[in-house]
């Protein structure tokens, strides 16, 4: 690979002088050379046979960067490096309405394909159970759930609010003066909990940002008292100990070092929801190919490079196929209907 | 340099006009946004960009009107380039305003690109390309055909390679796909 | 000196051969990616990160460096020569740049953008190594109060980026405004000025606003001229690279640009865009040949490209200290870090301090692969100018169509392209500038999203505006900018005072 790269260098330099004709000959020729090491090098595949014959398009439908890009790119690299798959599994990001724009070709217009899979989670039911899309993940072919991401409530490690108690408390006195910074749809699991807790949810002053990055610095500089997010993006500020975790709504105690975090059953609200990530193809796959890739990822989830970018990213493994797959996230769906109804998000 | 004052009138009085209409039109379209009960509510914002717009296009109407007495001002865009020559240090290198084309031809190669972006899906990047191609250089260049002719096959099949093999961006295949 | 220590001892890592390879590699397919339309630096690290799988860490960060600053200056090369801006914050250079090219000083404007970010890269690296600690607090300072203060400045000021009537000006920001608020609502999401069309609920892609804006009307208007009229682009002469007059007039934006984009950089969010339409601002405002701007101005070069490169390394200080992303880039960036095992946050520099230096380094080197390689190539791209106008035009029509499409993939997408093309095109001829309206797209969502917060946490309060120490500064250097000039000018008038005044 290297030494590849290497001539290819050699050969990019000297390319735009001989072909300083025309745009489109640089363009041409130095991308050719990128394709050397780019590995894609192939047009899209029909499938059949020994599937799969050609690459197959990994779909993150949100921008780079973003948590469904992060999962897409972390599967197909450890799916290559382990060599579970060896055909090219080209990445592309289709972003627009929170997967829904995507999820809705996949639908209508991928059907019946075998060279596509994409990336879903709890978000896409959110946006069904919301109205704002047509289709969830149980319309698609699942082909498998991969992990959890716990949710999380933070706040800053010097703040008037240590604990689930003083949280609670806060919230009683005054709502409006607790702003809860959230993400999008991470908005659910707090208004349920605020629900079990005697607060009506409509109270909840939810601050929208855009991810943990601005969440903390949200926090860090006065504006919000308190943030719920998928707890991977508070990693890094949790390990410094700038913020401090008041309570998740795992089902089970997390892994260390957050082991002592008090689940929200455990403190007595009865509330349980994970966000959890998942793979589909389009609507009617071939079985063959359904099949296929339940096999590659099960294989993946065994493997070592797998296991670490787990850990690494501290989601929880969750790995589920076919019906066990589908009925998990129709039960994840079933607490998403229930907890939009219930709480009303983003029509207060 | 020396347009009459009349022209210039009369293009800031139309597009005056069309901004007046645009900020009506982004206005009326806030009244579908569904309202909330927060301090500000989503059509906040863009019920201020509406009546924004219809307060500036007026402004520049009345602006219009009122100028007509008082000629002095220079037509902005077109001044200030000699200044500029001067100082790039480059004598002979004076560079009007650039030219206007007439309408008629701009229509007409709007026309032309709307119908490439339009066919680009259903036909396919290579032939829609090529032909697209093909048509604005043989409108500008007639005699050289078979140069364009080159140009246009070659760059489009080149660009195309580039994008799908090169970079994994599935240009659309069409007809021939 | 301990900094100084390990930074030897990444530096030790970064020029071994084999990292310098890298680092020329990683610029160089950064930069092709880069001239791309519609392809920035995002989509260059993302369609270039399996290349960088298998590699060893420290090889893989430092090509990706290299990948990151070569497409930034990619951007800068299309904006320049063909008036197609890639990203936003190569859409300041589409200004000036591309009027330096048509009076065939095309060389330079690339001279001077490749000149000054290395500059700024190199300046912004070295805040990044030894100001860190003290500067990460600046971005924890700034609440939504100021957030929203800075983005109304920042507006306020785009509407003097132009020459001429200040309506006009204020009406293109409007313009900006009115497409950016069209999509979802992000703090409710609710459809907004959507007019029923659910395909635009994702709001309207910047890049295609921009190149439509730029490319489009300039393409349109030199194709419908025909033959029969005067050339006015690809004036070539014996131009040299930089006179000394182009040094002399380089230095004050590069340093200053340096200066601004690093500061502006650090605030997560706001990012590199932000720096080069402030550099311009500035560069603008404080020139003694203000005529010039639209005209060809180097400042206006030499500083947003200063600003845009010095903004890069200035949202690093955020990544690598608390480890929060402050543009989508960034965060494509830590997601690298952390599939190479690395977590960016305050720990980074006392458990990973080997690699966290080494990539420092390369951040060096891949500045200097910048320079080395790009400066001869200036004159291998200036000469795509030389092609016939209508072989010229007619690609770049083709390569935004392309550019489009990599965004949308679809039809509407397309549409969108064509239509905002042709409402550029009536803009010049009304005499609207385009500029302040792609900034105000920019913008918008920072603008709107911030003063809400501010609401929301206030309760409905506007007292922040002025209780929070930051913001009453803020609010206090608004108010004597929007004072003071006219002061200033009754001043000036008064005492019959002409031109040979500078504001400092």
């Amino acid at each position: 690979m290297r030494s590849m790269m290497i001539a290819s260098g050699r050969r990019g330099t000297s390319a735009p002088k001989s072909a300083a004709l025309t745009v489109g000959a640089v363009l041409a020729s130095l991308t050719l050379v990128i394709s050397g090491c780019g590995g894609k090098a192939q047009p899209p595949g029909e499938g059949g046979g020994d599937y799969p014959k050609g690459p197959v398009t990994v779909t993150a439908p949100a921008e780079p960067g973003s948590g469904w890009d992060t999962t897409a790119r972390a599967v197909t690299e450890s799916l290559q490096k382990e060599e579970i798959v060896t055909t090219p599994l080209p990445v592309q990001n289709r972003p627009g309405g929170t997967g829904c724009t995507w999820m809705t070709s996949m639908m209508e217009q991928e059907k019946g394909k075998d060279d596509q899979i994409a990336i879903t989670s709890l978000a896409s039911q959110t946006m069904k159970a919301r109205g704002l899309c047509e289709y969830g993940p149980e319309d698609t072919t699942l082909i498998a759930t991969l992990y959890v991401e716990d949710f999380m409530v933070v706040s800053p490690a010097n703040g008037d609010i240590q604990n689930l108690d003083d949280l609670v408390k806060a919230l009683g006195d005054d709502p409006q003066k607790v702003a809860v910074a959230a993400a999008g749809d991470d908005t659910l699991p707090f208004a349920l909990f605020a629900k079990e807790a005697g607060i009506s949810p409509a109270d909840i002053n939810f601050v929208n940002y855009d991810g943990g990055g601005e969440q903390t610095t949200a926090m860090l500089n006065g504006d919000a008292t308190v943030a719920i997010a998928g707890m991977s993006e508070f990693r890094s500020v949790l390990e410094s100990g700038d913020i401090k975790p008041l309570v998740t709504f795992a089902d089970a105690p997390l892994a260390a070092p957050f082991e002592s975090v008090p689940t929200a059953v455990d403190s007595g609200y009865d509330v349980t929801l994970s966000n959890w990530r998942g793979v589909y193809g389009p609507a009617e796959m071939p079985q063959a190919a359904v099949d296929y890739w339940a096999g590659a990822l099960e294989d993946l989830s065994k493997s070592a490079s797998w296991k670490e970018t787990l850990e690494k990213n501290q989601w929880a493994p969750e790995f589920r196929t076919g019906e066990d797959a589908q009925q998990y996230v129709e039960e994840a769906g079933a607490t998403v209907d229930a907890g939009v109804k219930e709480t009303d998000i983003g029509s207060k | 340099m020396a347009r009459p004052l009349t022209a210039s009138h009369r293009r800031d009085l139309i597009t005056g006009g069309a901004i007046v209409l645009v900020g009506v039109v982004y206005y009326s379209a806030t009244f579908a946004i569904r309202r909330t009960d927060d301090i500000v509510t989503p059509a906040t914002f863009p019920a201020i960009v509406g009546i924004a717009l219809i307060l500036l296009g007026g402004i520049l109407v009345t602006q219009a009107l009122m100028r007509r007495e008082t000629p002095a001002e220079a037509v902005p865009g077109s001044s200030s380039t000699a200044g500029a020559a001067a100082s790039a240090g480059e004598p002979g290198v004076v560079i009007a305003a650039p030219p206007e084309p007439r309408s008629k031809q701009v229509v007409l190669q709007f026309a032309i690109f709307f119908v490439y972006l339009a066919i680009l899906i259903p036909v396919g990047f290579l032939l829609s390309t090529a032909a697209f191609l093909m048509g604005l250089t043989s409108l500008y260049a007639p005699d050289r055909w078979i140069r364009n002719l080159v140009f246009s096959v070659l760059f489009a099949a080149v660009v195309y390679f580039a994008f799908v093999y090169g970079l994994a961006v599935y240009l659309p295949a069409g007809i021939l796909g | 000196m301990d900094t100084l220590v390990d930074l030897g001892n990444g530096f030790a890592t970064a020029l071994q051969p084999a990292s310098l390879a890298f680092a020329l590699l990683g610029v160089l397919m950064g930069t092709v990616v880069g001239v791309l339309p519609g392809i920035g630096p995002i989509s260059a690290i993302a369609i270039l990160i399996p290349v960088s799988f298998g590699m060893e860490p420290m090889h893989g960060l430092i090509l990706l460096c290299g990948i990151y600053y070569g497409s930034m200056y990619g951007g800068s090369i299309t904006a320049t020569l063909i008036k197609t801006p890639g990203e936003i914050s190569s859409a300041v250079t589409a200004i000036e740049g591309y009027e330096m090219a048509r009076r065939g000083r095309a060389k330079t404007a690339l001279a001077t953008a490749a000149i000054g970010s290395f500059l700024a890269g190199t300046l912004a690296i070295i805040g990044l190594t030894f100001l860190s600690p003290v500067l990460v607090r600046l971005a924890t300072v700034f609440g939504a109060t100021e957030y929203f203060l800075l983005m109304a400045t920042a507006l306020l000021l785009a509407s003097t980026m132009s020459s001429g009537s200040r309506t006009k000006a204020l009406i293109s920001v409007f313009i900006g405004l009115a497409v950016g608020l069209v999509g979802l609502d992000f703090q409710t999401g609710l459809p907004r000025q959507t007019f029923g069309i659910s395909l635009l609920s994702d709001g309207i892609d910047f890049t295609i606003f921009a190149m439509a804006l730029f490319a489009i009307p300039e393409a349109i208007r030199n194709l419908a001229l025909g033959r029969g009229a005067k050339e006015e682009i690809q004036r070539f002469g014996d131009a040299k690279w930089m006179t000394k007059e182009d040094w002399k007039r380089s230095t004050g934006p590069w340093a200053r640009g340096s200066v601004l984009g690093f500061i502006i950089g650090i605030l997560p969010g706001v990012g590199p865009s932000l720096a080069s339409f402030m550099s311009y601002i500035m560069e603008k405002r404080l020139s003694k040949r203000k005529d010039e701007f639209g005209h060809g101005a180097i400042e206006g070069v030499a500083g947003p490209e200063a600003a845009n490169n010095a903004g890069v390394g200035g949202a690093m200080v955020p990544l690598f200290s608390l480890g929060i992303p402050g543009s989508a880039t960034t965060a494509l960036l830590l997601f690298v870090f952390t599939m190479y095992g690395l977590q960016p946050g305050p720990l980074i520099f006392r458990d990973e301090s080997g690699l966290i230096w080494a990539i420092i380094a390369s951040m060096y080197i891949g500045n200097i692969a910048l320079i080395v390689l790009n400066l001869p190539l200036v004159g291998v791209f200036v000469k795509l100018l030389k092609m016939p106008k209508e072989i010229l035009f007619s690609a770049i029509l083709v390569l935004v169509t392309i550019g489009a499409y990599a965004i949308e993939f679809s039809l509407f997408g397309l549409m969108l392209l064509g239509l905002f093309g042709v409402i550029g095109y009536l803009m010049e001829k009304g005499g609207i500038p385009l500029a302040p309206s792609i900034l105000a797209l920019v913008l918008v969502p920072l603008l709107e999203d911030n003063f809400r917060r501010m609401l929301q946490i206030s309760g409905g309060s506007f007292l922040p505006l002025i209780t929070r120490p930051v913001s009453l500064s803020i609010v206090v250097l608004m108010l004597l900018g929007i004072i003071g000039p006219i002061v200033f000018r009754w001043w000036v008038r008064r005492r019959h005072l002409l031109m040979d005044v500078t504001v400092a």
